[in-house]
Formats: C-alpha cells, sequence, structure tokens
C-alpha cells in the first residue's frame, strides 16, 4: 500500500469516532417525546419479564452455579433474604424509572442491581434473550441520561428540560443515541449467530437436516409438556427440498442484520423478517425469544402514536396540581409498596401478566400480524412518514433519511 | 440536591457512547464461545448441534404435590419455574435422590419443596414425590407422543418436605389419615 493510501486509510479512520457520533445523534422528530414514553413501555416490558420468575430459584438453588463474570465474587451460601432483596430493588427501581422520579440516577442503579440480579439467572442457564433488556438498554440510556426529559415526574418538577428540549430541535436526535448504539450492538449479535454456524465448530454447514430436526425435537418436548403442537412435523421433515434453503436462509439472515443500520424501508424489511421469525418459532415450536422484544420496541414512535391516538379517544382530564413533596411521596410509597408487596401477594405481578394471560407464546401472537404488516409496507411501498408533530421543526428530517 | 446531567454535557456522553461501543465491539471479536464474561457474549444459537433429531423415547420429570388437606397437585417443569429454567426440576430430582451425600439430597430437597411450595401457593405440603414419565415417541406422528399415556411412570423419589432441613428432608412422607 501506498503512502498515500495508508494516510487516507489513517485519516479516516481517525474520523470515524465523529461519523459514528454524528450518525449516532442524527436529527429525528420528536425524539424526546418518544424516548419519554419508551421508558414507560421498557418499566412495563421489564416488570413482566420479572413476574415470571422467582428469586427463590436462585436463592435455594443448590448446583454449581456456571461461571459468570459478574457473580463470580459473590460467596456461597447467601441467605435468601438478599436475592429476595435484590428482587425488590429491581422492582420498586422500576416502578421509579416509570414515573420518571430521579430518572438519570435511577437508571444507573437499574443497571447494576439489574443487571447483577439477572447475572445469577444466566448462572443458572445461559440465554441470550435478556441481555438487552437486563444490560445494553440501560447501560446506553444510562450514558445518554436523556429518557426521563419528557413524560416524566423530573420532567414535570423541572420544567426546563422541556423548555431546553423544545428550544433545540436540531440536537432532538441526542435521544435517540441509545436507539442507534443498541442497534449496532443487536447487529453485532446477529452476525456472531450467523458466523458462530459455520465457523469455529459451527456445524450447519454440514448438519444438513438441523432445521427439521430441531423442529421435531420442539415439537416433541412440547408435547410432554402440554403444550399445542404444531402438525408440521412430517411434512417439514419430507420437504427435503426446503432444508437448505432454510438452512442457509436463517444462516444468511442473521448474518445481514446490520443491513438494518441503513435504515428506512431496509430496516423495516429485516425487523420485520426477524419478528416474523421470532413469532413463527414461538407459536409453532415454542422456541422464544420473547425478552428480546424490547429491542423492536425501542424503534416504535411512540409519540406518533399517542398523537394519532389522541385525535380519536377522549382526551384525558389533567390532574390537579399537586405540591413537589407530595408527588415525590407518593411514588416513592408507590416503589415501596411494590417492592414490598411482589413476593408477598400475586397482584402486582397478575397486573404486569395480565393474570397469566401474557406468556412467552402468547405475546407472539401479535407480533406474527405486526411482522407481516412491516414486510408488506416495506416491499410495496416507503413508510410514510408524516410529521405528527405538534410543533414547526425546521430540521425535522426528511422521509427516511433518519436512522431511526 | 447531585443531578447526574450536570456531570457530563452532551458531547462527553456522546464520546461515552462512542467509548464503550467500541470496547464491546471489540471485546465481541475477542470473546469466542466464552460465555462466562455475559453480559460480553455471543449469540451461538443451534450452532454446534449435531443430532437434534428426537430419540425413540422421551422422559420428563413430574412433581406429585400433596398438601395438608390431602389435595394431590401434579407440577411439571412450566409450572414450577419460567420456561427457561425447564431443565432444572430435572436435575433437582437427580440430586435430591442420588446426589453424592445427604446433605447435598437435602439441599436439592430443599429447592423441590420450596419451588413446589409457591406453585401450589401454600408452605403446608405434606409430602412430595417426584415421578419420571417416559413416552415411545414418533417424531413424524401428530403429536409424537400421547401425553396422558406414558408408556412408563416411575417413582424416583418421595419426602416430607415439612420434616424441615435439620431432618435433611430425608423423613418418609406421613401415610394419609
Amino acid at each position: 500500500m501506498s503512502d498515500g493510501a495508508m494516510t487516507t486509510l489513517r485519516d479516516r479512520l481517525a474520523r470515524l469516532p465523529q461519523a459514528l457520533g454524528t450518525w449516532l445523534t442524527a436529527p429525528a422528530p420528536h425524539a424526546a417525546q418518544r424516548m419519554g414514553l419508551f421508558r414507560i413501555v421498557f418499566a412495563l416490558f421489564y416488570l413482566w419479564h420479572l413476574s415470571r420468575y422467582h428469586a427463590v430459584a436462585v436463592a435455594y438453588w443448590p448446583g454449581e452455579p456456571l461461571p459468570v463474570l459478574g457473580i463470580a465474587w459473590v460467596p456461597d451460601g447467601l441467605p435468601a433474604a438478599v436475592y429476595l432483596g435484590l428482587e425488590a430493588v429491581v422492582i420498586g427501581l422500576l416502578v421509579l424509572l416509570m414515573i420518571g422520579h430521579r430518572t438519570q440516577l435511577v437508571t444507573v442503579l437499574l443497571l447494576v442491581v439489574g443487571g447483577f440480579y439477572e447475572a445469577f439467572f444466566i448462572a443458572q442457564h445461559y440465554g441470550g434473550s435478556t441481555v438487552f433488556l437486563t444490560v445494553y438498554i440501560p447501560l446506553f440510556m444510562a450514558l445518554a441520561g436523556s429518557w426521563g426529559r419528557e413524560y416524566s415526574l423530573d420532567a414535570y418538577l423541572h420544567g426546563g428540560h422541556r423548555e431546553e428540549a423544545l428550544a433545540r430541535p436540531a440536537e432532538e436526535g441526542f435521544h435517540l443515541m441509545p436507539v442507534r448504539a443498541t442497534l449496532i450492538v443487536a447487529s453485532a449479535l446477529f452476525l456472531s449467530a450467523g458466523l458462530l454456524k459455520v465457523m469455529a465448530g459451527g456445524t450447519w454447514l454440514t448438519y444438513t437436516r438441523i432445521m427439521p430436526d430441531t423442529v421435531l425435537h420442539a415439537i416433541t418436548e412440547n408435547a410432554a409438556a402440554g403444550l399445542p403442537v404444531a402438525p408440521i412435523g412430517r411434512w417439514l421433515s419430507e420437504a427435503t427440498w426446503l432444508h437448505d434453503p432454510l438452512r442457509y436462509g436463517v444462516v444468511a439472515f442473521e448474518s445481514l442484520f446490520w443491513l438494518a443500520l441503513f435504515g428506512g424501508r431496509l430496516r423495516l424489511l429485516i425487523f420485520g423478517a426477524a419478528l416474523l421469525f421470532h413469532s413463527l418459532n414461538g407459536i409453532w415450536v415454542n422456541v422464544t425469544f420473547t425478552p428480546f422484544l424490547v429491542f423492536y420496541l425501542m424503534f416504535v414512535d411512540w409519540e406518533a402514536w399517542k398523537q394519532r391516538l389522541g385525535r380519536v379517544l377522549p382526551s384525558v382530564p389533567r390532574w390537579p396540581t399537586l405540591p413537589s413533596a407530595v408527588l415525590v411521596g407518593g411514588s416513592l410509597v408507590l416503589a415501596l409498596t411494590a417492592a414490598a408487596s411482589w413476593n408477598l401477594h400475586p397482584g402486582l405481578r397478575d397486573v404486569v401478566s395480565a393474570g397469566g394471560l401474557l406468556t412467552e407464546e402468547t405475546l407472539m401472537y401479535p407480533v406474527l400480524p405486526i411482522a407481516l404488516f412491516m414486510i408488506g409496507r416495506a416491499l410495496v411501498g416507503a413508510p410514510k412518514t408524516r410529521s405528527t408533530t405538534t410543533r414547526p421543526s425546521k430540521e425535522a428530517p426528511k422521509a427516511g433519511t433518519a436512522p431511526a | 440536591m447531585l443531578r447526574l446531567d450536570s456531570l457530563m454535557t452532551r458531547e462527553r456522553r456522546i464520546q461515552a457512547t462512542v467509548l464503550v461501543l467500541g470496547l464491546i465491539l471489540v471485546a465481541f471479536s475477542l470473546i469466542g464461545r466464552r460465555n462466562a464474561a455475559w453480559p460480553i457474549f455471543l449469540w451461538e444459537m443451534y450452532s454446534l448441534d449435531s443430532d437434534r433429531y428426537p430419540p425413540p423415547t422421551f422422559s420428563v420429570v413430574q412433581l406429585r404435590v400433596t398438601d395438608d388437606n390431602g389435595q394431590l397437585h401434579r407440577l411439571s417443569a412450566s409450572d414450577l419455574l419460567a420456561p427457561d429454567q425447564h431443565k432444572l426440576p430435572q436435575q433437582a430430582v437427580e440430586g435430591a435422590f442420588a446426589g453424592q451425600d445427604l446433605a447435598t439430597q437435602a439441599r436439592y430437597r430443599r429447592f423441590l419443596a420450596v419451588v413446589a411450595e409457591q406453585a401450589v401457593g401454600t408452605s403446608e405440603l405434606r409430602c412430595l414425590e417426584a415421578w419420571r414419565l417416559t413416552w415411545e415417541v414418533d417424531p413424524l406422528a401428530v403429536p409424537p407422543l400421547v401425553r396422558e399415556e406414558p408408556a412408563q411412570e416411575q417413582l424416583v423419589g418421595r419426602f416430607a418436605p415439612r420434616a424441615g432441613e435439620s431432618a435433611a428432608y430425608a423423613s418418609p412422607c406421613p401415610t394419609a389419615p
């Protein structure tokens, strides 16, 4: 390589962090508002996730834990109260996060305590679907520190935040920085899933029946567990013409998920295909990846949906103005009550899981039509971007130009 | 009151995010198949499987728990724990009745007792029995096994959960009144 080419390459590499920073913070309409609403969705989703687990399952588990970095130094034989306490703290933090009280501090604490608590479950059984919910999303939200600027008690008590955000629309893209950063991490993990199937001992190049056999195995497990059995086993097993396209298709899709970084119709198509894959796996063979759904929920323009719904639903009466001390005190009481009652009474678990109706499997049923709609919209026409913002923004991006 | 946003400017936050992203991506490229560094780990789902065709027979464990009212509860793994913890009851039953020593067995029995109490909703359990149900599998049939008709139901072991840890959960179940 010539000196000139080396210099050019070095210059480009030196500019990479700045270019990445620009991409991460590209302007987007009402980004602060949609992140504020996503914070509430995230807290509810996290509560639903925890409603399916019990701290006693790790507190009393006598087996040798898998070596997990985060808990390597934790001594054996901790009292069960420690685990129950950790669980209660996470519940309390999630209630405060939903309300938006001391949001930045709560996000940092949730990252630390929630990630630590999750590590005990990972040490029982490695799993890949919860890492975005419990680590990466809180991590990038903590770094950006802005999802409490709208729809939060913080915003209510410190109105300056809102005024500041409204005054500088060009910087609104900053609020979507965690979404784009998370997309980069997800792209890397999807790429790893594809590559590990065909490299470093991966068997997918030689095991031609991996897809039908995996489905047959899952169907057998479901039948033994009393779950619905999909009547596709024999057909899929005998459809040998389909085995290679399925096998290579999965590898290709996972390896190319990063194309979603380009946004627009391509991202809509890839997200739609991924959600279709998740939902069919969940509905047909009960192989679910449900906690990862929270990743896709980050990309929903919740503010636009709120405004659409606001046009058809009756307006909610404004809450009476209350003293700050009452609001803060009420938030803390709510958080403490939720934390204390989580294991004493099934009430809150029942609320966030809709009485047990929201399960890993049932959540996949609405995902299926949504995925098909997304794929159809990506193939048939560009996503229609209508400005739903209520304030003029000279620097709002044109349709399809924003990364998220 | 300490405000965290006063500690970092927006520019610093962007730089920190870029730095953390870079570190994560570098760590991903170095970690390989080592899961122990969670949350830095790769998704290797099903990538090492070489024989997933269902075996000719398939077994699961089932707990049969009698509460103080004499009511019998049949609990499968999905009744006891979350879906991705479905292998734990199987391991616990093995440890509870074939563990290397009585102390180990007692710890597994306590685990089974605790999760069973939670599933049934009462700590007043009189007897806990662990059964292994085995089916013959026809992988291409619908369904591949008839759940209500296991080929074999084998009692693995039983104990009285309320006997407490001091008795190493080794007490026999009391006979019904």
